[in-house]
């Protein structure tokens, strides 16, 4: 730390409706410094990047660059203009456009006779210094280029400067796309900071590389700063330990009743919903007994909901025998799930009409019928089930497409992170409709991002690179083994 | 370091299909060659290459105009009836079509509307006024205008000159300036021009503005060569020029498009319709004909490009 406060952040809190993402978090960014910040998914990491760069508003705290309060409103032109620039997994550049015309949009001030070749002085400096033999040329379209150059330019385009300078790079997991050589690269560059008169904020999953280009870790963990740690004196057990620190449990549902089969032992006699159509080169092979429930696990984006889609596409799956018909619960139920036009009554018996059909109609009684059912049996907040989907909150939405799924008679039921954004009274409700659907006999293949869920698992699988690393059996299952799988 | 030139050649499918359906029209009328023949055969491709461009404009933001052929027919009509009698009068009607594009512009942009509902909505307007400029065919379309495109120059015939200009000049505007450049890039990611604090707005309006200064010029070429006025004279551009942005290596996405694709495919659209005639196929089947080789195209189109899968999620 060799002089002054660059960014800082003082109690900085932001709510989202019901959760809150960041608590009270405080932080100082220094001159020539690589800080590190690390935390599992939805630990708030996103969230402090987007405030910090003006994506949205925290809720209260302040931010200050050079000691400065940041001027009202604060956003991410203003952010760019104070020399606070982030690198996101997602891409921000144009990918019709060729590298010097995203910069161009990058720099609004390139402009007039020669900014051609200005721009492209510009980004292949630092391209040069960053990447060397990076391959890349200023008129390529971005489009064009594998996701691995694209995300160097990505880089590069951060560190640019043309008129005014850069004080502090956000990099949040840069190194998605990147192969051990540039990252390799990339972690260099970021050493050499120290002598420059920037700061740096590191955000990975790969803990290797925080540890190798950072002076400082923070670790997050519940939207709340769980540690601090030296780089020097940090180990990944030492993280590890910090990000997985226990919270109080608050479950209603007893232990015992989690795991009605835990350690779950498929007996010879259990029949396989999908098995492997062959001999697999893989260790792990992917299997799913009946009445078993499956859990996927690792890090998000990792590969978890393309295997939830090639086993939707049971007829056509070339690696796994499933019996079939599957059903979907989604977790994006906004964009995948609900019809947003029709009732509650409709989106509900949508995949049965084949009970609610009287000869080729279908009959608005038989529907009603089994919507009441449901709306008794897991308490739908409705007042009336005709009522539009979009009249419901959020969490009972997600009742009703549980509804739809358990209503069909498939025996595989494939849930892409279906609590995600409900709330915890409901989340016990739903647990237990699957235990119980379970007890009946039913399977469940089911990606969750909350470790919590996970206890409910017979089985576990660990996602890396979209690859299935490890099998864990219920009784193994605990966030520090499927921490250390994961990373 | 030497760095590569890099050579668009986004063109070249458009130019297949250009040369594909004009060697069968020399191979029937080897007359064609000809600098008449040129000159007839390409006529009808400058109104239509321009309306071609208005849309092209619309595209590029990921927005489209279906009011463009009643826009070009309802110009056919101003110029044809209230230019000859009123000139200020005509021009102000003109100057106002221009402001309700760029109204229209910032309001697709600040009420969030599909830009095709609301031109839709405005395709009524501009043949509702047109019908009452001109209830039935007529109109005396003034000298001027029938000369800018039927002048004689020697060697190149007038239509080609105009397409040459056209497929270069656009490409420049939107290759080559700051406003292209930011109206490409709006639409292939609005979220980067929106971060790098330019004004979305702004950028709308003005593509916008171009897609009514385009339609303008395409319905005062029509009158010139057809020197008449007609409320209904070019209702089937809309969807003629959207055909020929997407022959010419457009996309529906937006942010992707190719001016000299765009002229190519606008001169591939005129042409089947002069192949159909030449092969004695009656007007009756013309349309259908047509339609069948746009379909045809964009099947090569699309075996031909590849889209990428991605690899995990």
């Amino acid at each position: 730390m060799n002089g002054n406060v660059l960014a800082e952040v003082r109690n900085l809190s932001k709510r989202f409706f019901h959760s809150e993402a960041l608590k009270n978090i405080n932080l100082e960014i220094f001159q020539g410094e690589t800080v590190g910040i690390v935390g599992h998914n939805g630990a708030g990491k996103s969230t402090l990047v987007n405030i910090l760069i003006g994506t949205f508003p925290p809720t209260s705290g302040e931010i200050l660059v050079e000691g400065t309060p940041v001027p009202e409103p604060y956003s991410v032109h203003i952010a760019n203009a104070l020399g606070i620039r982030a690198v996101f997994q997602e891409l921000s550049l144009c990918p019709n456009l060729t590298v010097i015309e995203n910069m161009k949009i990058f720099h609004p001030s390139l402009r007039g006779r020669g900014w051609r070749r200005r721009a492209e002085e510009t980004i292949m400096e630092v391209l040069d210094i960053l990447f060397p033999k990076h391959g890349i040329e200023p008129n390529m379209v971005i489009e064009e280029l594998p996701l691995g150059q694209r995300q160097m330019i990505e880089i590069a385009k951060a560190f640019t400067v043309v008129d005014q300078p850069i004080k502090l790079v956000i990099l949040d997991e840069p190194t998605s796309a990147l192969d051990t050589q540039r990252t390799g690269q990339l972690i260099h560059y970021l050493i050499t900071i120290k002598s420059k008169e920037i700061g740096c904020i590191y955000i990975s999953h790969l803990l290797d590389e925080v540890l190798g280009c950072t002076q400082r870790i923070i670790i997050l963990k519940d939207g709340k700063k769980v540690g601090t740690l030296d780089t020097k004196e940090a180990t990944r057990d030492k993280i590890i330990e910090l990000m997985g620190e226990a919270k109080p449990q608050t479950e209603e549902i007893p232990q015992e009743e989690k795991k009605v089969h835990a350690g779950y032992a498929p007996s010879g006699e259990a029949r396989l919903i999908v098995e492997p159509l062959r001999a697999m080169q893989e260790k792990v092979t992917f299997r799913v007994h009946k009445g078993e429930i499956v859990g996927l696990a690792g890090l998000a984006g990792h590969g978890q909901t393309r295997l939830l889609l090639d086993l939707f596409d049971f007829k056509r799956n070339e690696e796994y025998r499933i019996q079939g018909p599957v059903t979907f619960i989604p977790g994006d139920r906004q964009t995948e799930g609900v019809f947003p036009l029709w009732s509650i009554v409709k989106n509900m018996t949508v995949q049965v009409y084949e009970k609610v059909k009287r000869l080729l109609l279908i009959d608005p009684r038989k529907e009603e019928r089994i919507a009441e059912r449901w709306k008794l049996g897991i308490d739908i907040k409705a007042s009336t089930m005709n009522d539009t989907i979009l009249s419901l909150s959020g969490g009972n939405q997600q009742k009703v497409l549980f509804a739809r799924c358990l209503e069909s008679s498939a025996p595989l039921v494939l849930m892409d992170d279906p609590t995600r954004g409900v709330d915890v009274g409901t989340k016990e409700q739903i647990y237990k409709l699957i235990l119980k659907e379970k007890e009946k006999g039913r399977s469940f293949v089911w990606y969750t991002t909350e470790m919590d869920e996970l206890q409910y698992c017979d089985r576990i699988y660990v996602f890396k690179s979209g690859k299935i690393i490890a099998e864990l059996s219920g009784s193994e299952v605990s966030e520090e083994v499927i921490l250390k799988s994961s990373f | 370091m030497q760095r590569k030139r890099i050579i668009p050649t986004d063109f070249l499918l458009p130019l297949v299909s250009v040369v594909v359906v004009f060697i069968p029209i020399v191979l029937l009328k080897p007359r064609v060659l000809q600098y008449e023949g040129l000159n007839l055969l390409f006529n009808m491709a400058v109104p239509v290459t321009l309306a071609t461009i208005a849309q092209l404009f619309a595209m590029t933001i990921g927005e489209i105009d279906f009011s463009l052929g009643n826009l070009v027919s309802l110009v056919t009509c101003i110029v044809g009836t209230i230019i000859p009698s009123n000139f200020t009068l005509g021009i102000s009607f003109l100057m106002g079509i221009l402001l309700i594009y760029v109204l229209i512009g910032a309001f697709l942009y600040l009420k969030k509307l599909p830009s095709i509902i609301v031109t839709i909505g405005m395709s009524f307007v501009w043949t509702g006024i047109a019908v009452t400029i001109q209830p039935h065919p007529g109109g005396n379309v003034p000298q001027f205008v029938q000369q800018i495109v039927s002048y004689r120059p020697p060697w190149i015939p007038l239509p080609l000159i105009y397409l040459g200009v056209l497929a270069l000049g656009i490409y420049v505007i939107l290759n080559k300036t700051n406003f292209g450049i930011l109206v490409r890039g709006l639409g292939g990611n609005q979220k980067a021009i929106h971060q790098s604090g330019h004004s979305i707005l702004k950028i709308q309006m003005g593509a916008f503005l171009l897609v009514g200064v385009f339609g303008i010029l395409s319905g005062t070429a029509l009158a010139g060569i057809t020197t008449s006025a007609d409320a209904n004279l070019a209702r089937n551009y809309t969807l003629l020029a959207v055909a020929s942005v997407i022959l010419g290596g457009g996309s529906f996405a937006g942010g992707k498009v190719s001016p000299i694709g765009a002229v190519l495919g606008a001169c591939t659209m005129t042409l089947v319709g002069t192949l159909l005639t030449f092969l004695k196929i009656s007007p009756d089947w013309q349309i259908g004909a047509q339609g069948v080789i746009i379909l045809m195209v964009l099947l090569v189109n699309s075996l031909i490009k590849h889209p990428r899968k991605v690899p995990y999620v």
